[in-house]
């Protein structure tokens, strides 16, 4: 790496199934005005914006044309990134390199998505080959009540495994006041009321659709010294696709998570992420993906991860909690979502999470992105500069 | 009149049409199925790998594929049931953005080449409780005339009496 970048500020906005108070360019606004103040900035310091949103959701093409003037953006270089349901991993891999590459000083990473705005099903089917896989395609909540199905055939665990892990995440949730859904679920027994969408896939598995934004500013370690909070220091990060999931059709795999777990600690030197990491903020939609994912990753051995989750091992107040901002089946603005996990991350090695503040000192964080069934994103974030 | 506290929406819905094209390995495999019943796959000439649908280069060492025949190899049609799911929700049919909203059957299916294959599990009327992993099965076409060069031209795939 030519230049080390750091992440100085963070803004988010709060996040619910509609804001009809705001149009696009305004929510995009708010995280851009939140994440200036975090870093103690003005929109003149700003170099270049990295701009990002699912493609289809809302139907406006060109949509960095849109938010030019709502982001500051006007007279400025600036890029938009659209890969889907990694898009917010993305925007803050090209925030990194552009300014590890020496191009930019100071640049914003924003990510927005207004759900309510458009229909997401119709958008995310057109993820499949028209003429191959569309026809079968049953969106997420289809892949996902399958991988539940796999993920539990594979492993022998019950089915309130998954119920287990929401649990976890609804008491998460409450600690957080930006998060979308804040439920105030009891028991195991609780959520295992909530209806099937496709066996055993249940609606409190399953991420909601939300509405907002998130912004992260990256800077170069000059300015970064320079500026109001503590910087972050992006260690590493990585980016992974497997083979055409929609133009092949067929067997559920996870090659692209363990592909990119395997080269991101391997070059890094991390031989046990669960003790070397301190917190991960995982992109999964289901409590059943997050299951399978912390295996894929590397964090449990295949097949134990729900028996790890039955001791309470990625709860807040252990070693290694894992999204303690109530993760992706408690918020999910699709193109801002895993900007979120970089900005939760960013948050907890600062010590700036307020409420939902990790118990452990935390020095080391690791946050993912996921999309289109054949892609993922991670990146290494760490409190100090080595 | 403005009503006080009004938050303004506007709804509009949109059609848009689309011509893809299938190119020549994708294309003949639909247009066999279409006319012959049959499915292919192609045996990648550089690493031996089965490539399902025919593409055009391997994923896996970007050799280039033969086009139709050489190298391409007709399927069976028959394999056995490894796992089903039954959509129960009411769910937008991706050709045509109407809701389907009878539940129905998806079945993954191992086929005899060692191909995985995802379809429709029928007829209508399948008993579920009968089902287990491991029963033969095979494909069932659409009558010719209701046949366009789909992959539903397949109507289904249906279990083999024991």
């Amino acid at each position: 790496m030519a230049r080390r970048a750091a992440v100085v500020g963070v803004g988010q906005t709060y996040h619910r199934a509609r804001r009809p108070d705001v149009n696009i360019g305004e929510i995009c606004t708010e995280a851009v005005r939140f994440a200036l103040e975090d870093a103690g900035i003005s929109i003149k310091d700003i170099d270049a914006f990295i701009t990002g949103n699912m493609e289809l959701f809302e139907g406006r093409y060109a949509q960095d044309m849109w938010q030019a003037d709502y982001i500051g953006a006007v007279g400025k270089p600036g890029i938009r990134v659209t890969t889907g349901g990694t898009t917010g991993g993305t925007l803050a891999c090209v925030a990194f390199e552009t300014v590890a590459s020496g191009i930019f000083d100071v640049v914003i990473a924003v990510g927005f998505e207004k759900q309510f705005e458009g229909d997401t099903r119709a958008g995310l089917k057109t993820v499949a080959d028209p003429l191959w896989t569309r026809w079968q395609t049953t969106g997420a909540i289809g892949y996902f009540a399958r991988q539940a199905r796999y993920y539990m055939k594979q492993t022998g665990a019950p089915e309130e495994a998954g119920s287990r892990v929401r649990l976890r995440l609804a008491k998460h949730a409450l600690r957080n006041p930006h998060a979308h859904l804040r439920l105030q679920l009891q028991s195991v027994e609780e959520v295992m009321k909530s209806p099937y969408l496709i066996p055993p896939l249940r609606q409190l598995d399953m991420c909601p659709t939300s509405e907002g934004a998130c912004a992260i500013i990256v800077a170069s370690e000059e300015k970064a010294s320079r500026m109001a909070r503590k910087p972050v220091w992006a260690k590493d990060w990585i980016t992974v696709h497997k083979e055409g999931v929609y133009t092949r059709g067929g067997q559920h795999s996870v090659a692209d998570l363990e592909m990119a777990a395997a080269k991101l600690f391997g070059r890094n030197g991390i031989k046990k992420p669960m003790a070397e990491i301190c917190v991960a903020e995982i992109y999964a939609p289901s409590t059943w993906a997050e299951l399978e994912w912390l295996e894929a990753y590397g964090f449990s051995k295949k097949g134990q991860a729900w028996e790890l989750e039955e001791k309470g091992q990625f709860d807040f107040d252990r070693e290694f909690p894992v999204n303690p901002s109530g993760g992706v089946v408690s918020t999910n603005p699709i193109g801002a979502t895993a900007l979120i996990r970089v900005a939760e991350v960013a948050l907890q090695l600062r010590g700036d999470a307020g409420e939902r503040q990790i118990v452990r000192k935390p020095t080391l964080g690791f946050s993912t992105a996921w999309g289109g069934s054949g892609w993922t994103v991670a990146h290494l974030l760490s409190a100090t500069k080595d | 009149m403005e009503k006080k506290g009004e938050l303004l929406g506007v709804k509009r819905n949109l059609q848009v049409r689309f011509r893809w094209s299938a190119g020549p390995y994708l294309g003949k495999l639909l247009t066999e199925l279409r006319d012959k019943e049959r499915l292919w796959a192609v045996e990648c000439p550089g690493c031996g790998r089965i490539l399902f649908p025919p593409r055009i280069v391997c994923a896996a060492c970007y050799t280039r594929t033969p086009e139709f025949p050489e190298g391409w190899f007709s399927l069976s049609g028959k394999g056995i049931l490894k796992d089903w799911e039954k959509v129960i929700y009411p769910q937008m049919d991706p050709e045509t953005g109407e809701v389907r909203s009878e539940p129905y059957l998806h079945g993954t299916f191992l086929l005899d080449e060692s191909i995985i294959y995802v379809h429709y599990l029928g007829p209508e009327d399948l008993d579920e409780s009968q089902l287990r992993e491991g029963l033969e099965v095979e494909m069932v076409m659409k009558p010719r005339e209701q046949r366009e060069g789909k992959p539903t031209d397949i109507k289904y795939f249906r279990i083999l009496e024991e």
